[in-house]
């Protein structure tokens, strides 16, 4: 029981500590976010074999535990393959999906914000383009592409 | 303002004002900064008739027109190294040149006219257009001369004059009467950002005030 928990917490730890980096008003230094990234990158390997020893250790003992150990078992299991599991997926690509495939309007019929509101203006080589601060404050970062070349505005 | 983000081609993390990745990869790199402006949409339409404009995608609520507001209300990052020269939420333009920085707090922009000032060695204006949120910043060497620049008396349009050949200039940085008609300043980028952003990453940043 005590290595299934063990287990659980170990999965736990790495599956939720990167988390750290999405936590709003806080001032991440650079040495943390390195730590934190570090252990996420570590959580994808390590988080599955933890819970697949949870898994492996279950098994081999549940037959012997009595019903509450087994209960308990079964929680900690859990604990382990949902570390697992949120180790593998990219909980931030999740919160802020990326984004392209914007529809272009010529400026002078372009009625989406008010004549007032800020935009912010780009020009390379022969292509000129207005992005709607109120379109980059939603989706943060907009991949494009301006006279061929790949950009990234983002507010 | 101020985030991570991610390439999916790499897995490398990178951070948004700098443009630099901090993990992954591509750690060390850094993402080429394209000159880019912050005005209204009236004034960009009046000086780009060719641009084109992104739109909304249907189904999202976009925040609306007064949302910096709401956000100007909300907490400042905690960090025990904030400097407190000014509000935490205080806008300023930011500008970085030869290793230097100075924060060009907006609202001194906007009270104080023209600014003639200099960045790293370097003398430039920063000034607000006529719409009030606009702000832009240009070096002010033209050719030999360095350029000081004051608001047009009595103009009713936007217009700057320098004090040497009293020719008119407009917000794009071109001379459009008098002597210098036709040149163009070259412009310098500056970077809308709040005080407790910018200070983050410009510990030596200089401060605007009036009268220095």
């Amino acid at each position: 029981m005590i290595l299934l928990g063990a287990l659980a917490l170990l999965a736990a730890v790495f599956a939720f500590v990167p988390l750290y980096i999405v936590l709003p008003m806080t001032a991440h230094s650079a040495d943390l976010i390195d730590h934190v990234l570090s252990i996420r990158r570590i959580g994808t390997v390590a988080c599955p074999l933890f819970a697949a020893a949870a898994v492996a250790w279950f098994s081999l003992k549940w037959r012997a535990w009595s019903r509450w150990r087994r209960i308990a078992g079964s929680g900690l299991l859990l604990v382990a393959l949902a570390g697992a599991v949120l180790s593998r997926i990219n909980v931030v690509e999740k919160m802020f999906p990326p984004a392209d495939g914007a529809t272009l309007a010529s400026i002078a019929g372009f009625r989406d914000v008010a004549d007032s509101d800020m935009v912010i203006g780009v020009t390379l080589g022969s292509e000129t383009r207005a992005y709607p601060v109120r379109f980059l404050a939603h989706h943060h970062m907009w991949n494009d592409k301006l006279d061929g070349v790949p950009i990234l505005p983002n507010y | 303002m101020n985030f991570l983000m991610y390439d999916e081609e790499t897995g490398s993390w990178w951070q948004q004002i700098s443009g630099e990745c901090l993990f992954g990869p591509l750690k060390g790199k850094k993402l080429v900064r394209i000159p880019s402006d912050e005005v209204t949409l009236s004034t960009w339409r009046a000086e780009h008739p060719e641009s084109t404009a992104v739109r909304f995608l249907a189904g999202i609520r976009y925040p609306e027109s007064d949302w910096e507001k709401r956000i100007s209300k909300l907490p400042a990052v905690a960090d025990s190294k904030r400097r407190t020269d000014l509000p935490p939420r205080e806008l300023v333009a930011g500008i970085e040149f030869n290793g230097a920085s100075v924060a060009f707090p907006i609202e001194t922009v906007r009270a104080a006219g023209p600014v003639n000032h200099a960045v790293g060695g370097e003398p430039v204006l920063v000034v607000a257009g006529a719409d009030g949120n606009s702000v832009r910043s240009f070096f002010r060497r033209l050719g030999g001369n360095v350029l000081v620049f004051y608001k047009a008396p009595g103009a009713a349009e936007f217009a700057l004059i320098d004090e040497a050949t009293g020719s008119r200039w407009d917000f794009s940085g071109r001379s459009i009467d008098g002597p210098l008609a036709g040149r163009q300043l070259a412009r310098i980028q500056n970077t809308k950002d709040f005080w407790f952003d910018w200070q983050r990453y410009n510990p030596q940043t200089a401060v605007y005030r009036v009268g220095r």
